[in-house]
């Protein structure tokens, strides 16, 4: 497995994606080929061969998360002299941060704020959805914030993708899969594709894969964790890297978003965060980390 | 629309800001002797979904009137997809164009008296949020309306205008109302709802004059990059797990930090209080790893509650 990845590795650029694409679609035509000419006895074993291997591999990444109690250590509120996390030493960090509209991208700037150190060694990559041009000018403001902030190297690089929205605002859920289909297709390319700022001729493969994904509620979030988890199973990114963080949106105060709910049930999230103690309680399998997008001031 | 993108477009919304007064000002000459320094209400519908029904609510004569009544003079509109609704109404309300050459902006006189006029500008989108709620901050405090949206809300606590919230009862399982209960639950604001739109201006005026916003400090924006003790650092220690080695060693650092910590605490307990040593038992040290004091999450329950 590991070899048929390098081979996609050395590819490079799009063609690990047409790969992939290709790849699904020589399964499609496969399965419906095999169905029409296989016996049935053939088919049910065949897919049950399938499923186990699927269920094994969900389960085998989802052994590999942080769990519960190291999330809560990792919250814990800083007290001056603690040991912080260190990875200015790391090869790559590599963030991908998925913006969705309006409030999302409102939380999720914000949140980018609150956790940015600068460092030579990390590159960032925005997903938007596109024709959000408001999502686009508040990465502008924010990247040229970092810039005054850190005019040298310390800022590291950055790119953005722009994919199809998964849901509309009103948009009914029965279209939904259509349009999610096509994010997920957008999706491959945005997970895989190396960042022009870091070459590999310079950088090897370190920055292929981001790190981390950063999601906090749009649909497209969900899409784009998904994605990542499939390439995951199917042994198509390693399994150190592609890990998702879930930020349930500042506004849910009690209840998840259908989002969080599809995160919660799929358990494919590392993390998966709440930022209210109320919804914290009512949620078993959350990690509360505080107002993470809002630390605002007391009334008066 | 188009002009409202245009608007959009533009920027630069301190200087607009000052152009609106300035045009204002040298405006006091002509038939108008209105310099437009009252209160300003600002209404927000966000950026993602319209609200018509909040923009209906706004262009009728009796809350216009409200406005006038208790002392403002400038109602700025983010229509978001109604702006064409919002400028339809406006102007069947007998508006005229203003003299400032601003095809977005128009006054409505509700009364022969100048002191009954009060300016309405209107776009689809800006850029300027931060500085359309800091115009109704203070001098004089304004309020801003808007629907129960994250991105709003944060900004505007943030900058700490007087506020009213008013839940858009169409959005995704209604789930701007669980925000309004949280301004409620934090008392940052009035919350409102469509058809009462005028009890809540009544009601910030009580919380204006209450001196939460009339005496404020100047506002300073936060800093950037945040101090140490602030940062968040779990996506650092998420990232760290892609090098399992990496994680190890420092996780195994904090632990020694930590437990020289509560031994140092340890220390400190015996020398207050005699007899203490007794209780100093290896085993009942705290031991590596354990989770911080606060418990949040309660896994006793069972299942997820969706409501």
């Amino acid at each position: 497995m590991e070899d048929i990845r390098e081979f996609f590795d050395d590819l490079g650029g799009d063609s690990y994606a047409l790969a992939v694409y290709f790849g699904c679609l020589v399964f499609l035509i496969v399965s419906i080929l095999g169905f029409w000419l296989l016996p049935w006895s053939w088919i049910v074993a065949l897919a049950s061969v399938l499923i186990t291997f699927v269920i094994y591999r969900h389960h085998s990444i989802k052994r590999a998360q942080p769990g519960l109690q190291t999330g809560r250590r990792w919250v814990a509120p800083y007290k001056p002299g603690d040991p912080i996390p260190d990875t200015r030493k790391l090869p790559a960090v590599y963030f991908l941060y998925v913006l969705g509209s309006g409030g999302h991208t409102t939380e999720m700037i914000e949140t980018i704020k609150h956790k940015f150190q600068g460092q030579a060694n990390q590159h960032r990559r925005y997903i938007v959805t596109t024709g959000d041009n408001d999502s686009i000018n508040r990465i502008i403001r924010l990247e040229s914030k970092i810039k005054d902030a850190f005019p040298d190297e310390r800022r590291g690089t950055i790119d953005s993708f722009s994919i199809p929205r998964a849901r509309k605002v009103h948009q009914p859920l029965l279209t939904a899969p259509f349009t999610c289909l096509a994010t997920a297709v957008h999706a491959v390319n945005a997970l895989t594709r190396e960042p022009e700022a870091r070459p590999r001729r310079l950088y090897g493969t370190e920055f292929k894969y981001p790190h981390v994904i950063v999601t906090n509620g749009p649909a497209t979030g969900f899409i784009v964790c998904l994605v990542g988890h499939v390439l995951k199973m199917l042994y198509l990114v390693p399994q150190n890297r592609l890990k998702m963080v879930y930020i349930e949106s500042w506004a849910r105060t009690r209840t998840l978003s259908l989002t969080g709910k599809l995160f919660l049930w799929t358990g494919i999230a590392d993390l998966f965060c709440v930022q209210h103690r109320e919804l914290a309680e009512r949620t078993p399998g959350s990690l509360y980390v505080g107002q993470v997008t809002a630390r605002l001031v007391p009334p008066g | 629309m188009v002009n409202g993108t245009h608007h959009s477009n533009s920027g630069e919304p301190e200087n607009k800001r000052q152009r609106i007064d300035g045009d204002g000002q040298t405006n006091t000459n002509a038939e108008s002797s209105h310099d437009w320094n009252g209160r300003q209400c600002f209404v927000t519908v966000g950026a993602t979904a319209g609200f018509p029904s909040l923009i209906e609510e706004i262009t009728t004569p009796a809350f216009l009137n409200c406005l006038i009544r208790h002392g403002y003079d400038r109602l700025t509109i983010q229509c978001g997809p109604e702006y064409q609704l919002a400028e339809q109404r406006i102007v069947s309300l007998g508006a005229r164009e203003t003299d400032f050459q601003l095809a977005h902006q128009r006054i409505v006189s509700l009364g022969d008296d100048v002191a009954r006029e009060i300016l309405i500008t209107m776009f689809a989108y800006t850029d300027a949020m931060v500085e359309n709620i800091y115009a109704c901050r203070q001098d004089p405090a304004g309020c801003v309306i808007s629907h129960a949206g994250s991105g709003t809300v944060i900004e505007v606590k943030r900058i700490n205008a007087p506020l009213i919230v008013v839940p858009n009862p169409t959005l995704m399982d209604n789930h701007q109302a669980e925000l309004a209960q949280l301004v409620i639950d934090m008392n940052w604001g009035v919350v409102a709802e469509i058809g009462n739109l005028i009890d809540a201006i009544d009601e910030i005026d009580d919380w204006i004059i209450e001196g939460t916003s009339d005496n404020l400090p100047p506002y300073t924006p936060p800093s950037f990059p945040v101090p140490a003790a602030e940062r968040v650092t779990l996506f650092d220690w998420m990232v760290l797990t892609c090098y399992p080695d990496e994680l190890a060693r420092q996780q195994y650092e904090e632990d020694l930090a930590n437990l020289a910590a509560n031994m140092q605490q340890e220390i400190d307990d015996d020398e207050e209080g005699p007899g203490a040593a007794a209780t100093m038992v290896p085993g009942q040290w705290v031991p590596i790893g354990t989770a911080p004091s606060y418990q949040v999450a309660q896994e006793t329950t069972t299942g997820m509650r969706i409501d």
